[in-house]
This record gives structure tokens, C-alpha cells and sequence, in this order.
């Protein structure tokens, strides 16, 4: 699935102004300072911020179109969004945050159990699943969160500063998983980061934000086309 | 012994400050005796104001007629009384969450002009005399009342004098309590859980039920607990309203304020009653009850 | 902007300044009427007078004081009304009453520690009221064990309600009432508030509500009365005043008092 973003969010400082095209399977980093928006555009195109102006649209599902009034609310977006700091919900343990979105779609819990404690085996925390969220370190609660996104199968990924609640040790080893076991060829990716290396490790492009407006598109060193796969990167 | 460990900037520091600044929390130590040397200007009118609350029950207490305790609390008239009450008060307790709620939710999370009144309303029953909003819920409910008189032509149905207007009344008095615990906490809620639940596909009831009324639940149980209080001590929109029949509308506070006619020893013998059901329920859920006032979850 | 201190200080000096100017003309006034009274009445009575008295006599009693006061101008005299029970309590602790007047024979006898000898003054009987329009068409003491009507007694625990259960039991009928008011006056309201279709209270209540209710009399009404009577306290603090008032409840014109409003009189 395609995502077609121009977002146009007037904010009090100045005014957001990113039009993105996100292919199915690319990655694209959305760099800056603090403040800078990146945020912002995650938020409307999940449906949180309402846009100014612009559209939005994944796939064939128009999902935002200020000229014809057109707004999705975020419950039937499909767009997964992973919070800055997780936002996983304090009083359920690891393995309820996970089924969350399937419980919520009606899904009987022995299914979403299942399939939750899949994902979470394939991000390597399941053993935490029992575990608290309050309770859960920087690095296994990011990995509970994005397990939390993926199990409803979004159609597209915004993962917003996924490494900014990570130490030293944590941050290479969720990389790794990203890139092996969450990326894949059909998966429209935004990754919002304020750390470049992080953006050229996995990336196909980089497009940087400042003050709302971009600065030129720069292609990424690790795609030389603009092809999704990633087994030989970097 | 400890001083070797330090860096020289910290003990200058010391020095200049004083240990206790420099600590991050006073020990329970060092905070009683802080606590001993409390200033007069503060202990006299504190240590006054606990004799002018204490004082009271003190002397009830030493007033009792404890010989004839054991008979007068298990006469019928008090039994059934003492029923009604907790009956009476626990489902207004249960009407006042189910409805207060919502309120609440609905204060916290909408915005419209006019919201300021409708708080102002929803809080009118704590400040005024519950007598008034007795006869406040007469024009309403009472056989001439705007909907009362519709209610009596047409189904036959009267409110008054009957168990239910006395869980009309408490309620009526109690809400207030209710929602503004659980306002206060509403608004306290991080709206990021409201967002990820709505991003993960998660309707807003869904959302509500399953992530924000669990977040607030101590400030559910705490309103419910203020609620009940309330509703056990209700007098004044009682009598107005549902009236006084043994077993059915006289609750504790009406047959104390009758008893005190005919037989003083049996009003103070219903008080201790009362007082020490209610101290049972305040003490029985303190610990929630004080955090959920302050929000804080333990 | 003034301050306001000086504007607090200005006021209270305004208020003292009316006051003692008050203050003076009437110590004129008093010195001029109490001679001119010397010349020509019995002996005034002065001095404060407080009358504890039962609700029902609330009408009777403020015309009682204000004809007395009227010959008497030196005599400052403070009603308290209240349910005969609540007076009580209130007696023995110690509260300073002058005069005490009841509503039956009972709470005098409760008050015997603190009164002196009483005498009955007066009788009150029981009627039937209901709402003006008699929407429940009540005729009698049967239709009191009408379960579909919504009926209202005085509570036993004053003394219209004892009274009350006398009538019934003479006539043998169990009552059904909905409620129990707590003395004869909210009983009453109860009924001009359109709330019940009938109720039993005192025969000078329903006149005193007039137009509001409609009063059905019922046989025997006679025949069960309260007895209402009156008393000075022991510590009464101005005996001469106090007796005068009994007195003057006693005489005939008080006792006319209490006839236009309804009461039967002492013989």
C-alpha cells in the first residue's frame, strides 16, 4: 500500500507544509531538530492532528481531504503509529497491551493471544509477557509497543523516535529486529528520528524538516534505487 | 564516616546549607522532629479545632445509655431503620456512579459554551440545604410537580412516600460528590492512552471501558465511598420528600431525629449506630479512598 | 481610592451615633408614657419574659404577646416554638423559659422537674383535611384505610399523633397512612401542598389554612381532645411577669383568643 501525505497543520510557531509519497516497502526517515514537526505529521496522518489543509490517502482509502471535507476518524485508519515513549497502557501486562487492538476489533482471546504471543516471540520479549508494562525496561517495552501495532496489521508504519527510550545495548539490538523481522515489501514506513545515523541504517531516504518545510530530498547511501529490499543494506 | 566518600563540592555545600537542605527527603527522624517543634501559633488553634470535632462524639459516647445499649439497638424500629439505610444508601451510591460518570466523562472531554453553568448546577445540591432540594424534587416529582402530576395522571404512578424517592433524595444530594472525584481525575489522564487506543482501531467506548475507567478507578471508589456517606447521613431532602414510614421511608436519620422527641436515650443509641457504620465504611476503604482524592495511584 | 479603614471606621461611628440617638428618644418617650401611665393603669409589668410554646399555638400566642406587650410596653417578650418534645429536652438542659405551654398532658408531666403546678387552658380537637377540591373525595375516618389513597398522620411522637391513633382505635380502624409527618404543622403542609389526600390535624390548623383545605369533621371528635396547659418554670427569672401572662392566658381575653382560632375553651 501507497501512502500519498501532503500535510498541511498550521501550528502556533509556523506552519507544517510536507507533502510525502510513501511506496509499499520503503522506508523514509524524517529527520530534524526537536520541534521541527516531525511529529506533527506522524499524528495527522494517523488522524490525531487535524490537518489545515492538503490530504491524505493510503492505498485507494482517502483517508483526509480538506477540499472535499473528507476525514477519517483514527479508529479506521489502520495506520500504525508507535508513540514516542511507548504509551503502552500502564495497567495491563505486556501480553493484554499486545492483544489490545485485536480484542478491540472483536477477536475472540484465545486468537489474539495467539497471534499476540507470536509477534512478541518474533521480537524477542515473550517471555515478559506476563509482566506488568510499568515494569517492562526501555528497550522490552518498545518492542511490546511495536509488537502492539503490528498485530493488527497496519497498512502503514510510523514509528516516532522508536529509539529515543533505548540505551546502548538496546539500541543496536532493535535495529536489527526493524530491519529483519518488521520491514518487509508491501510495508509503507515513516521513521521519524532527530539522529541521522540511525536514519542512513535504515532508510532507502531521508528527508529532513526543519520549521515545518523540508529541505531538499536526499536520496540515503543505503539505496541506490529505490528497491524495498533490504537483506543487503548496509 | 561518610564524609571520605564525598566530593569536596558536596560538602561545601553541606556547609554552607546545612545537612538537612542537601538530603533529598528528610528521614522519618528527622521529619518527628521537626514535627516536635511545631510553633505555637500553629498547635494551639490546630489542637482547639481537634477538641471542637472530637469533643462532641467524646461526650456522646460518655452520655450512652450503655446498659440499655443491647435492647434498644436490636428493637425492630431500629433494625428495620438501620435496613432502610444501608438498603437506601447503597443503591443511591449505585445510581450515582452510573450516572455520574458519564457526567463526568462528559465535563472532562466535551467543550460547549455553557460548560461553566453546568458545573456551577451540578454542584448546587453540596451547597444548598438538602431541605430545599427536597422540596426542589416535590415540583418536580411531587403530585402537583411538572413531571409528577403527568406521571400520577397517566400511569397512576407516585413518587413520594416510597422507597425509591428516598433513593431519589440521597442521590440528588450524593452526585455531586461523585463527579467531581472523578472530573478531577478524568482530566488528569495522559490523552496520549485515549490516542493509542483509537490508533490500535479500539471504538470510544471500548476505549473508555477498557483503558480510562480502569485508569480512574480510585477516584470511582473514593466518590462512591464520599457518596455513600452522604446518603447514610441524608435528612432534610429525606423528610421533604419521601416522607417517614417505618420500614419503607424512615431511615436512621429520621427515627434519630424522632426518637429524640420521645425517648432521648433511643436517639443516642441510633447515633452510635450510625456512627460507627459509618467509621466502618471510612476506615474499611481509607487507604483507596485517600488516593483517590489525591489522584495518586498506589 | 478611600481606605478602608477609614470607610469601616466612618460607618461604625454613623451606626453608634444612630444608635444612642435612638437610645434617648426612647428613655424620653418611656419617661413621659410611664408617668402618664402611673396616673391611670395597675402597675406595669418590664423586664424580659420568654414563653416556650407548642407549634400549634403559634397564631394564638404572637396575638396573645402583642396584646399584652401593647399595655405594656416595658415588657419584652420572646416566643419559642417547637414540637412539645423538643421544648422539653430543651427545658431540662437548662434552657431559661419563663412559661411553658404543651400540647398534652404527657410532655407537662416530662417537664414536672422544672415547672411549677400547671393548669390546663385549653382543648384542640382532631379533624380530617384534604386538599382544596377534595380530589379524593374523602367523606369519613373509613376512607383512612383506603390503600390506594396517599393518607398522612402525625407521627406518634407528638402529641397530635397519639391523639390520632385514639380516634382510630375508638372507631376501630386500622389507618394506612403513606407517611408520618413529624409534628402537626408539616402534616398539614403536606396536605396544602396537594402531596396526600387526606390527613388528620388539628382543628385550629385547618382553620388556619383556610381556603387551602377543605376539613371534614367526623362524630366523636369530641370526645378526643388534647389537653393543653401552661406553667411558669421554677428559675424563671421574673415570676411577677411570668404569672401575668398565665393569667392573662386564663382570662377572657385570652381564652376569646383562642376561641376565634378554633381551640375549645378551658371548662
Amino acid at each position: 500500500m501507497r501512502l500519498d501525505a501532503h500535510v498541511v497543520v498550521r501550528r502556533p510557531t509556523f506552519t507544517l507544509d510536507l507533502s510525502l509519497v510513501v511506496e509499499p516497502g520503503e522506508v523514509v526517515a524524517l529527520v530534524g531538530a526537536n520541534g521541527a514537526g516531525k511529529t506533527t505529521f506522524l499524528h495527522a496522518v494517523a488522524g490525531i492532528v487535524d490537518l489545515t489543509d492538503g490530504h491524505t490517502r493510503l492505498g485507494s482509502r482517502l483517508l483526509d481531504e480538506i477540499a472535499t471535507g473528507v476525514h477519517v476518524p483514527t479508529e479506521e485508519r489502520r495506520a500504525g503509529l508507535v508513540f514516542q515513549h511507548h504509551v503502552l497502557f500502564p495497567h495491563l501486562n505486556a501480553l493484554e497491551n499486545v492483544a489490545f487492538g485485536l480484542r478491540a476489533r472483536g477477536v475472540p482471546r484465545k486468537d489474539a493471544h495467539e497471534r499476540s504471543c507470536a509477534w512478541l516471540d518474533r521480537l524477542g520479549v515473550l517471555e515478559h509477557a506476563e509482566r506488568p508494562a510499568a515494569r517492562l525496561s526501555g528497550g522490552q517495552a518498545q518492542r511490546v509497543a511495536l509488537a502492539r501495532t503490528l498485530v493488527v496489521e497496519p497498512d502503514v508504519l510510523l514509528l516516532d523516535e522508536p529509539f529515543a527510550a533505548l540505551d546502548e545495548t538496546a539500541r543496536p539490538l532493535v535495529r536489527d529486529l526493524l530491519r529483519e523481522r518488521v520491514f518487509d515489501n508491501e510495508l509503507p514506513v515513516v521513521l521519524v528520528t532527530h539522529d541521522p545515523s540511525d536514519a542512513r541504517a535504515l532508510a532507502h531516504r531521508i528527508v529532513a524538516l526543519s520549521s515545518g518545510r523540508t529541505y531538499p530530498d536526499r536520496r540515503s547511501p543505503v539505496a541506490g534505487r529505490r528497491s524495498p529490499n533490504l537483506t543487503h543494506a548496509i | 564516616m561518610r564524609a571520605s566518600s564525598r566530593r569536596p563540592d558536596r560538602m561545601a555545600a553541606e556547609q554552607i546549607l546545612g545537612e538537612r537542605e542537601t538530603l533529598a527527603r528528610p528521614t522519618r527522624a528527622a521529619r518527628r522532629r521537626r514535627a516536635g517543634r511545631a510553633p505555637l501559633a500553629l498547635l494551639v488553634p490546630a489542637g482547639l479545632g481537634l477538641l471542637f470535632l472530637s469533643g462532641p462524639f467524646v461526650a456522646l459516647l460518655l452520655r450512652s445509655p450503655w446498659g440499655r445499649l443491647g435492647e434498644l439497638i436490636t428493637s425492630p424500629t431500629v433494625l428495620q431503620a438501620l435496613w432502610l439505610s444501608l438498603r437506601t444508601a447503597t443503591a443511591a451510591t449505585a445510581v450515582c456512579i452510573l450516572l455520574g460518570v458519564p457526567l463526568a466523562w462528559m465535563l472532562a472531554n466535551t467543550r460547549f459554551r455553557g460548560q461553566d453553568v453546568l458545573r456551577a448546577v451540578i454542584t448546587m445540591p453540596l451547597v444548598m440545604p438538602p431541605v430545599v432540594g427536597g422540596v426542589a424534587l416535590l415540583s418536580l416529582l411531587g403530585r402537583r410537580g411538572l413531571l409528577g402530576a403527568h406521571l400520577d395522571a397517566w400511569f397512576g404512578l407516585t413518587i413520594p412516600f416510597t422507597t425509591t424517592a428516598v433513593v431519589i433524595a440521597e442521590a440528588f444530594v450524593a452526585l455531586p460528590f461523585l463527579v467531581l472525584s472523578v472530573d478531577g481525575s478524568l482530566r488528569s489522564v495522559d490523552r496520549r492512552f485515549e490516542q493509542a487506543a483509537a490508533v490500535l482501531g479500539a471504538s470510544r467506548w471500548y476505549e473508555f471501558r477498557r483503558v480510562t475507567l480502569p485508569l480512574v478507578r480510585p477516584s470511582v471508589v473514593a466518590g462512591g465511598v464520599l457518596c455513600f456517606a452522604r446518603a447514610l447521613g441524608e435528612f432534610g431532602a429525606t423528610i421533604t420528600f419521601a416522607g417517614n414510614f417505618p420500614g419503607i421511608t424512615q431511615t436512621m436519620p429520621l427515627a434519630i431525629y424522632l426518637a429524640l422527641e420521645q425517648d432521648p436515650d433511643v436517639a443516642l443509641a441510633l447515633s452510635l449506630v450510625l456512627i460507627a457504620v459509618s467509621l466502618a465504611v471510612l476506615v474499611g476503604l481509607r487507604s483507596r479512598w485517600l488516593a483517590g482524592l489525591t489522584g495518586v495511584q498506589r | 481610592m478611600r481606605s478602608p479603614c477609614r470607610t469601616a471606621t466612618v460607618l461604625l461611628a454613623a451606626v453608634a451615633g444612630l444608635a444612642l440617638a435612638g437610645c434617648s428618644s426612647d428613655t424620653a418617650d418611656d419617661a413621659a408614657t410611664s408617668q402618664a401611665r402611673a396616673t391611670t393603669a395597675a402597675p406595669t409589668l418590664s423586664g424580659d419574659l420568654v414563653v416556650f410554646a407548642a407549634s400549634s399555638l403559634q397564631g394564638t400566642f404572637t396575638e396573645i404577646r402583642d396584646e399584652l406587650t401593647a399595655t405594656n410596653p416595658d415588657l419584652e417578650v420572646t416566643l419559642n416554638f417547637g414540637s412539645s418534645g423538643t421544648l422539653i429536652q430543651q427545658l431540662v438542659a437548662g434552657a431559661p423559659a419563663d412559661v411553658y405551654a404543651s400540647a398534652n398532658t404527657q410532655t407537662m408531666h416530662d417537664a414536672a422537674a422544672v415547672v411549677n403546678e400547671s393548669q390546663i387552658f385549653s382543648h384542640n380537637s382532631l379533624v380530617i383535611v384534604a386538599p382544596a377540591g377534595n380530589p379524593g373525595e374523602i367523606t369519613g375516618l373509613t376512607d383512612f384505610t383506603r390503600a390506594a389513597l396517599l393518607l398522612a398522620l402525625c407521627d406518634e411522637s407528638a402529641p397530635c399523633g397519639t391523639a390520632a391513633r385514639t380516634v382510630f382505635d375508638n372507631a376501630g380502624l386500622t389507618a394506612a397512612p403513606d407517611t408520618y409527618g413529624h409534628d402537626a404543622r408539616a402534616t398539614l403542609a403536606l396536605v396544602t401542598g396537594g402531596e396526600v389526600d387526606a390527613a388528620m390535624v388539628y382543628k385550629t390548623d385547618a382553620i388556619a389554612a383556610g381556603d387551602a383545605v377543605e376539613t371534614i369533621t367526623f362524630p366523636d371528635a369530641a370526645s378526643v381532645l388534647n389537653d393543653y396547659l401552661i406553667a411558669t418554670t421554677k428559675d424563671t427569672k421574673n415570676r411577677e411577669a411570668a404569672q401575668a401572662f398565665v393569667d392573662y392566658v386564663m382570662s377572657a381575653a385570652g381564652q376569646k383568643v383562642l376561641a376565634d382560632a378554633g381551640f375549645e375553651p378551658a371548662s
